[in-house]
């Protein structure tokens, strides 16, 4: 059991998907803008990402592995992993198109999400089993979602701070998200 | 041999995610358009066809299908040209260099005088707000136009002025104070 | 005793920490700002002052303006009614003086906006005609509705400074009023006009306050008083001696005389957020609202004059009046021995929430309690927000002022909204400890109106959408229903059709015909029959005149009709040209004669002709260069 309060300590905070192991920083910028957004986006990454954890986890244990087709785990896991996405996608059209309609592109995009691939890829590097490929894949997503989260609000302040003129918009953002790092730095050694 | 395998994997995976991705697109088919609705929330409502459609709903409709530029609401201004933008998830376009400013709002007037109530203009507004039958004066309900020019054009002896509403103790609103110490430098 | 060690204990440690002086009071926050109260409180009050010019503004309240009731030239009397009261909330406005009306115009009134709206202009003559017992009373209301009909009547309205219609807040039933609670905590700096009126008028305000509680069946009346007014506690005592009033001494704070404040502090339950007081079961009322009450009940006087302060630190002799409504401001303050000279906009209400006006010849109104005339002083440059959060501390609703900024100042106006914005009540106290002199309740002035602009708009974008779809749907409707006629018409004529070759066939008699003239022929014989059947039908439901129109539209080609409206068109246009220079040739020119002998030649004879369509062409011009003509000498005559 501590075993999985370890790893998901360590993918939250220690080991943060965006901030320490700078993956995913495309949605990281693009969605950050409001809140509300930012959460959708952590919650359908969430989704996304624990999902696709297992289910590549399963392809590679049951599938590539018994047949020696490690050398085509990038492929397999991305086909997965688009299936998911694509599949959640229309989930969420139906169910909430008011979400579908604030994530958008970034919704598709999540396919292309490195955290995504990398968590994937990290399961079979690190030599997970079922339940801790789970945890990890849903650890990372609720760093990611945590980070998101902090950072839209602090987006939506800023923007209505007194930024001097060549620091506004991307420019300070991309200041926050380096300190961000930086204090994200200080969990090292937590676990 | 393992080729064939790795092959014959991936063709079942590829069949099966393809037939789980077609069983979703059946099982959560989204009956008429969301985002045309949510379009014509944000527009204007003025009905003026300055769009080069016949109203705000099938603008609306255009924009949802992709068919439409973002830039065609001249009463909305710059303000909805960016919001449909970011609906849609598209590049905002610059407006025409004239409706860039959301156009302060105007009332239409008939000069009752020269009005010789030919009926065109209560043929032409959009939301039934010029009142009058044939030769007739006409007047409009000020309450309800939405001063979309459409009834300007056609009136065949250029008796309708379109007029700003006046400020009075009802619609005048605190001015915004400077901002305080905006600091560029 | 025990409250008074308490207080004393709290006087002391304030020396050390000023803010200590927050431990006296319940609700959150307030401000000790400077009072100088005393200026104007050590005068006696002022005798009457007629001015030459009584202004009235038709709004003096919130809701509609009233309709003015009489016109310029005509002579009124001492009380008077000169504008009765519009449908909904409104209030009527009495002559305070007999006169001549001289004009009923666009003055500037005593507001922000410093708009101009219609007010009524008296001439006060020196006769002193008075109606008495204006109002018509025989005898004090006793019914609930009777005496809200009186309070309408007598035009009398919240006097603290909101200015609503006193009436309109009261209850229709008994029983609703809980805790009747009289405001004589009048917390903003330099005003001292309650205070003079409880000193001078206890009485009155005594007895309108427990006729409203014998009316209403009032479980409890408190009536609160600052304690920096020992004067006008000393004479309330007195007059609430052996009555069920309880009089309550409560801590000097700004803004202690505002209704959530002085409620939370004399019941201690808070008027939850979006509420109305009378929602928990509590009134309030103004103590010179409550002496106006007496004189309507009593006398049957309307509310024509109230208590002003003239004061400031640009006065010599700062006073307190009992001024009629309509006097001018600049005339008070003359009396008053301005120094240095008034050249400075004059403030309406104390330093807190008043506003300068927009000229100094306003008129005093029902809410005007304060006149304020402050020499302009160097104003410290709003800076940037430092962020220390002394504004929440002062904010006495418990809101957020620094996030409300930030977001108004964004324009984040939903987030404003969330942060309770609405439930401001715009004291100035967050503006006021600011140490960046931000202009606070600016920002949120602002961002309330923008919020209601936008909501308005909404309504009004909703409106339009479903006329619109309303106009859609009927044209769709009419164009359905036409094509149903069409269809009938054409179903008719199919039949007629099928009828007819036979006809044809026994009587022409062809038998070797191709089958191309055979159609030509059925067509004939079609056309023929949908005539007939046309000309049938006019003739049995239409007049007879209208089916000579209709035989040759039927016969012609499509495109002669089309040609027929347009001539009509243009002989309307014509016509209306026609008008336009009539209107224009006052003296008329030859030129606008044959112009006009043209026009009508034309609206006589809407043939299809070339040359008449020449001719109409050039009345079209002419007369379009005279209505430019027109508008031109009328732009000039009215420069």
């Amino acid at each position: 059991m501590t075993d999985y309060v370890i790893i998901l300590i360590s993918t939250v905070l220690v080991n943060n998907f965006v901030l320490v192991k700078f993956l995913g920083l495309c949605p990281f910028m693009g969605v950050s803008k409001k809140l509300d957004a930012a959460l959708g986006m952590g919650l359908a990454t969430t989704f996304v990402l624990t999902l696709s954890s297992v289910m590549s986890y399963l392809l590679y244990t049951y599938l590539l592995a018994p047949f020696e087709l490690e050398y085509l785990k990038t492929i397999g896991f991305i086909l997965s992993i688009a299936a998911v996405v694509g599949f959640t996608e229309m989930a969420i059209h139906k169910s909430s198109p008011a979400l579908y309609q604030v994530l958008g592109i970034y919704l598709p995009l999540i396919t292309t999400n490195c955290a995504v691939l990398g968590v994937a890829l990290l399961n079979i590097g690190e030599d997970h089993n079922f339940i801790e490929s789970a945890f990890y894949g849903f650890g990372a997503a609720i760093g990611f979602t945590m980070v998101m989260v902090l950072f839209a609000s602090i987006r939506e302040r800023v923007d209505a701070g007194d930024v001097p003129m060549p620091f506004k918009g991307a420019p300070i953002a991309l200041i926050t998200a380096g300190l961000m790092s930086l204090a994200f730095m200080g969990f090292g050694g937590l676990v | 041999m393992s080729m064939f395998a790795g092959i014959l994997i991936f063709l079942g995976l590829a069949l099966a995610f393809g037939l789980l991705l077609g069983y979703a697109a059946v099982r959560f088919r989204i009956e008429g358009n969301p985002l045309a609705e949510i379009i014509d929330k944000k527009l204007p409502q003025t009905q003026c066809g300055q769009c080069g459609y016949p109203g705000c709903k099938p603008y609306a409709e255009a924009l949802a299908k992709g068919e439409a530029e973002v830039n065609l609401c001249i009463p909305g201004g710059e303000p909805t040209m960016i919001e449909i933008a970011e609906i849609l998830q598209v590049e905002p376009k610059p407006m025409q260099a004239e409706a860039t400013e959301p156009k302060p709002k105007m009332l239409a007037v008939i000069d009752e005088d020269i009005c010789i109530g030919c009926v065109l203009c209560i043929k032409a507004c959009p939301v039934d707000a010029i009142i009058g039958t044939t030769k007739m004066m006409h007047t409009v309900i000020e309450k309800e136009c939405t001063g979309c020019e459409l009834c300007v054009p056609v009136c065949p002896v250029d008796c309708i002025d379109m007029v700003m509403e006046k400020p009075n103790l009802k619609n005048w609103k605190w001015p915004e104070p400077k901002a305080a110490a905006e600091r560029t430098e | 005793m025990n409250i008074r060690l308490h207080q004393k204990l709290i006087n002391l440690i304030a020396s050390i920490y000023p803010m200590a002086k927050r431990w006296l009071h319940q609700f959150h926050g307030g401000v000790f700002p400077k009072y100088n109260k005393s200026l104007s409180l050590r005068q006696p009050l002022r005798t009457s002052y007629v001015p030459k010019q009584l202004i009235l503004p038709l709004q003096q309240h919130m809701g509609e303006a009233a309709l003015p009731c009489v016109e310029v030239g005509e002579q009124v009397k001492k009380f008077q009614m000169i504008a009765q009261p519009a449908k909904g909330l409104s209030a009527p406005v009495h002559a305070p003086a007999s006169g001549k009306i001289i004009a009923i115009e666009q003055r500037i009134l005593p507001h922000a906006s410093g708009l101009a709206e219609p007010c009524i202009v008296i001439e006060p003559d020196a006769k002193q005609d008075a109606i008495e017992n204006a109002l018509g009373i025989t005898h004090k209301p006793k019914t609930i509705a009777e005496f809200k009909q009186l309070l309408l009547n007598a035009g009398i309205v919240g006097m603290g400074g909101a200015g609503f219609p006193t009436f309109a807040k009261l209850p229709d039933q008994p029983k609703k009023i809980k805790h009747l609670i009289i405001n004589g905590a009048e917390c903003e700096p330099f005003i001292t006009c309650d205070d003079l009126l409880m000193q001078t008028h206890a009485p009155e305000i005594v007895r309108a306050a427990l006729f409203v509680a014998e009316l209403f069946d009032v479980e409890q009346v408190i009536c609160g008083i600052e304690t920096n007014k020992p004067q006008a506690i000393e004479a309330m005592r007195q007059a609430c001696e052996d009555t069920r009033i309880r009089l309550e001494e409560v801590a000097t704070v700004y803004p202690m005389g505002g209704q959530k404040q002085l409620t939370q502090e004399l019941i201690g339950v808070e008027i939850p957020s979006q509420l109305h007081s009378i929602d928990i079961g509590v009134v309030m009322m103004n103590v010179a609202t409550l002496r106006a009450i007496t004189q309507a009940i009593e006398l049957g006087q309307p509310l024509i004059s109230r208590f002003v302060t003239v004061s400031g630190m640009g006065l010599k002799k700062p006073y307190n009046i009992e001024a009629l409504l309509g006097t001018p401001f600049n005339e008070l303050v003359e009396l008053a021995q301005p120094e240095p000279k008034l050249n400075y906009p004059l403030l309406m209400g104390g330093p807190m929430m008043g506003f300068a006006v927009a000229h100094n010849d306003v008129p005093v109104i029902k809410t005007t309690n304060c006149i304020l005339a402050n020499p302009p002083e160097t104003s410290d440059e709003p800076m940037a927000c430092i962020r220390c959060g002394e504004c929440a501390e002062a904010c006495p609703v418990s809101l957020l002022p620094q996030q409300l900024y930030w977001h108004a100042r964004a324009h984040e106006y939903d987030k404003t909204e969330q942060l309770k914005l609405f439930d401001c009540i715009e004291c100035g106290c967050c503006s006021f400890v600011c140490p960046s002199h931000i202009p606070l309740v600016q920002y949120y002035r602002h961002a309330k109106a923008e919020i209601r602009e936008i909501k308005q708009q909404a309504k009004l974008t909703e409106i339009a959408k479903q006329r619109f779809d309303a106009r859609e749907a009927r044209l769709e409707r009419d164009k359905h229903e036409r094509e149903a006629k069409l269809a009938a018409k054409k179903a008719a004529v199919k039949q007629q059709a099928a009828d007819a070759p036979k006809v044809e066939k026994t009587a022409a008699d062809a038998p070797k015909l191709s089958a191309r003239e055979k159609a030509i022929q059925a067509a004939k014989a079609r056309q023929k029959a949908s005539q007939t059947t046309a000309n049938e039908k006019d003739a049995t439901a239409k007049k007879a005149s209208r089916k000579d129109n209709s035989k040759p539209a039927e016969t012609a080609p499509a495109q002669s009709a089309n040609d027929k409206r347009q001539a009509a068109m243009q002989a309307a246009k014509a016509r209306a040209a026609a008008l336009k220079a009539q209107k224009t040739a006052s003296t008329e020119t030859p030129a606008n004669l044959t112009e006009q002998a043209q026009a009508s030649s034309v609206e006589d004879t809407p043939s299809n002709s070339a040359s008449a369509e020449d001719k109409r062409k050039a009345a079209m011009d002419a007369a379009k260069a005279k209505a430019a003509e027109r508008k031109k000498r009328q732009q000039e005559s009215s420069q």
